[in-house]
């Protein structure tokens, strides 16, 4: 059948069938009245798979999927168009080789004049590509929002969009907090804002994105500039963004706040170095032991001080107990664990004492023990710091002594000259009795003496002119003593001779105090010894004397005795006394010379201080030993003794 | 010869011996004592016008024996005479212990003659 049947209605066809055909991407086809398909164009043929053998004569319902439900589909469309005259549907339609695709189907209503149904028109369009692009537009924008939203949340990072330029377009909340810029005062202005003076003079801010467009990405961290010219650590990423044809559109620019990160960094830094250095110049002291070691004791570290000290290098003393520098005494003692705990209940422990070289010679430490505690306050080692002070310490023992021995020479000279001062007196004292009697008697013999007392005068101004003759050999003696000129001469002599001559000597002052007298000369004592003579005879009768002068009543006796004294055979004389006796105080001085115990002895007694002193002397040339006993109130016992040398012709 | 009776105190025999001689030549009579201890004694056996006291002697000297003396006096308010017979240095010693007068040694007559007729 023909929509046209004229002949100008044919060549009018012919122009449209040309019209319908040229549309190569769309299906334009026609249908009678009972919806069969009567036309079929190239674009349908393009579209829908079949030529037009295939679909001649065929209800078009074929286009939609081979079952039942598609021919009312097709029906109910078909009537709906009749209704409206002209109709878009969009339905599903299948292609020859049963390919489905989303079509838009224009179907319009042909009639005559009395609106009696000729048949319909059909254009298909594909709709599949701008159904996709629809809806990846509308996803395109949903995610676009939900993005927007995310970004303008973000609170750590400073995100915004940058025009190609660098003008900031976009503005979130972690920019703002970063930054300190509201959005409204930001928006529009140049992103080096956020830069530093020197960073904008070198035009780093265009270098960046420049390198951004080049590479791809940049990113960077270095210090930017707040709103209220503070500075801020950040990490910087510029990324480029293009539109679909390619065109730079603009950049993200991400900037994180590193500050906080930065300065730890730089404080480990600082403190990795400060630690470096600090272990270094420890390793390096050559003066101070220091090392560490554990809770328990153990060494941890070795410097090179510890090692010039103590003369353990670090491989041998590493992972031993500290105790290695102590004592036998000072371990058994318990007193490097004592130490420790010291430090750890004070924080701090500090001493000085002997401690252990290597080689196992000691000396003299200054140690101070530090505690080391963690955060929480768990003990996790010590520091031990030891420095050498033996030489310091050899020093100020060594000044000690000498300030000791200076006193000591400061209070012997003074004592010298206190006994010098005493002596002179005493000495005067002595030599002023005897001359006050020379000088008086002689007055009286120049004034015409009582011719009956005449002689007890001279034998008196004899007998004063013989003291002082004594007190002058006293002084000789002693002078000579003192200056070493004494020598002895030994010559064999009866002890028991020299004993009687001596009590000879002194029996005229023992009959005038009534004091009783006795004698003991044992058995084993020889006839005969070799000895100085004068000197023993001098000493004892210097004995007996000072025994007779202190006593004023009982009894003195004489004792001669043979003795080990010391080790050598000796012989011993002794002289005891019941008299005043001597203070235990005053009993090791008794031998020194100018002294007598109490100086008001001299007064009471007489006497130059000298005698013991001089028999001390010629004891000790003699190599024998001089000695007292005493008790104050009842009396001393003098002793000396001399080496037995029994002359042979008399044993 | 006048009936004065003097106690010489002296440790030093010799000493004593001359005192009583230079004593009975000025026309004194003399007693001695060997200490001040003894001189103590011999005082309250007899009644003497004057001592010459010794300084320095043993068992008891002659400052001591002086306080003794004048210690005992308090009791009868008696004041006797006592002089010292010493060296300058002790001189203060001896007046600021109740002692009267000094006299140094060695003694001689004159001296000796003059302070007893100052005291006697």
């Amino acid at each position: 059948m023909s929509l046209f049947a004229n002949s100008e209605n044919k060549r009018q066809e012919l122009f449209l069938r040309h019209l319908v055909n040229s549309l190569h991407e769309r299906a334009v086809f026609a249908l009678d009245e009972k919806g069969m398909i009567t036309t079929w164009s190239r674009g349908s043929q393009n579209l829908l798979g079949y030529n037009e053998e295939e679909v001649f004569g065929k209800h078009f319902s074929i286009l939609f999927e081979k079952n039942k439900e598609s021919l009312e589909v097709a029906l109910n469309d078909l009537k709906d168009v009749v209704r409206e005259t002209s109709t878009i549907f969009e339905r599903e339609l299948t292609r020859k080789d049963e390919s489905k695709f989303i079509a838009s189907l224009k179907m319009d209503h042909l009639a005559d004049e009395a609106d009696n149904t000729l048949g319909f028109s059909v254009l298909i369009q594909d709709m599949t590509e701008r159904k996709l692009a629809q809806r990846n537009k509308i996803e395109l924008a949903k995610a676009e929002e939900s993005f927007n939203h995310l970004v303008s949340a973000v609170k750590d990072y400073a995100i915004f969009l940058l025009s190609p330029e660098g003008n900031i377009l976009t503005w979130n909340e972690g920019a703002q907090s970063a930054k300190g810029y509201k959005a409204s005062e930001i928006i529009g202005k140049h992103f080096s804002t956020f830069y530093t003076q020197l960073d904008k003079d070198r035009n780093h801010p265009q270098f960046e994105l420049k390198q951004a467009v080049k590479e791809g990405r940049y990113e960077e961290e270095g210090w930017r500039v707040k709103k209220d010219g503070s500075t801020f650590w950040a990490n910087v990423t510029i990324t480029p963004i293009f539109d679909y044809e390619k065109n730079h559109t603009g950049f993200i620019k991400v900037t994180r706040d590193l500050t906080e990160r930065k300065v730890i960094e730089q404080k480990q830094d600082a403190l990795a170095k400060a630690d470096e250095t600090f272990n270094l110049l420890v390793a390096a002291v050559k003066d101070y032991a220091i090392f560490l070691i554990s809770p328990e004791g153990n060494i941890l570290t070795w410097n090179e001080g510890a090692k010039r000290i103590k003369g353990y290098n670090s491989k041998e003393i590493i992972g031993k107990n500290f105790s290695t520098f102590y004592t036998k005494e000072s371990v058994e003692s318990g007193h490097p664990e004592w130490e420790l705990e010291q430090a750890t209940a004070k924080g701090q422990y500090e001493e000085e004492g002997w401690r252990l070289r290597k080689d196992g010679t000691q000396f003299w430490a200054s140690v101070s023990i530090t505690a080391i505690f963690d955060n929480a306050r768990n003990l996790t080692g010590f520091v031990k710091v030891t420095r050498d002070l033996t030489e310091r310490r050899e020093a100020e023992l060594g000044l000690r002594k000498a300030l000791l021995d200076a006193e000591t020479a400061r209070d012997e000279a003074q004592r010298a000259n206190r006994l010098k001062t005493e002596f002179v007196a005493t000495i005067s004292h002595e030599i002023r009795t005897p001359m006050s009697g020379l000088i008086g008697l002689a007055e009286l013999l120049m004034h015409d003496p009582d011719r009956d007392e005449v002689p007890e005068m001279a034998q008196r101004i004899f007998n004063s002119s013989r003291k002082l003759l004594d007190v002058l050999n006293g002084l000789l003696d002693f002078s000579k003593l003192e200056s070493g000129k004494v020598k002895t001469e030994n010559i064999s002599f009866s002890p028991r001779f020299l004993v009687d001559e001596v009590i000879g000597l002194v029996s005229p002052l023992v009959q005038a105090k009534s004091l009783s007298l006795e004698t003991i000369i044992t058995k084993n004592v020889p006839k005969n010894i070799v000895a100085d003579e004068t000197k023993v005879r001098q000493v004892l009768n210097n004995l007996l004397h000072n025994a007779v002068k202190f006593t004023s009543h009982g009894r003195i006796r004489i004792k001669v005795d043979r003795n080990e004294v010391e080790g050598t055979d000796s012989i011993c004389f002794s002289v005891t006394d019941t008299g005043i006796g001597i203070r235990e105080e005053h009993k090791t001085m008794m031998f020194e010379p100018f002294v007598q115990a109490d100086p008001s002895y001299t007064r009471k007694f007489g006497g130059t201080g000298l005698g013991l002193s001089i028999c001390r002397h010629y004891v000790t040339l003699m190599q024998g030993q001089i000695g007292l006993e005493s008790n104050e109130g009842k009396g001393s016992t003098f002793w000396f003794s001399v080496p037995v040398k029994a002359s042979s012709s008399n044993e | 010869m006048s009936d004065k009776l003097i106690l010489v105190v002296e440790d030093d025999d010799d000493l004593r011996y001359l005192a009583i001689q230079q004593l009975k030549k000025l026309g004194y009579q003399g007693k001695t004592a060997s200490d001040g201890k003894n001189a103590l004694e011999k005082l309250k056996e007899s009644k003497f016008d004057l001592v010459l006291m010794d300084v320095m002697m043993p068992v008891m000297d002659g400052v001591t024996a002086t306080k003794a003396l004048r210690e005992l006096e308090k009791e009868t308010g008696a004041h006797l005479t006592v002089i010292a017979m010493t060296a300058v240095s002790d001189k203060d010693r001896c007046l600021s212990a109740g002692m009267d007068d000094y006299i140094f040694k060695p003694i001689m007559l004159d001296p000796l003659k003059e302070l007893l007729e100052k005291w006697l």
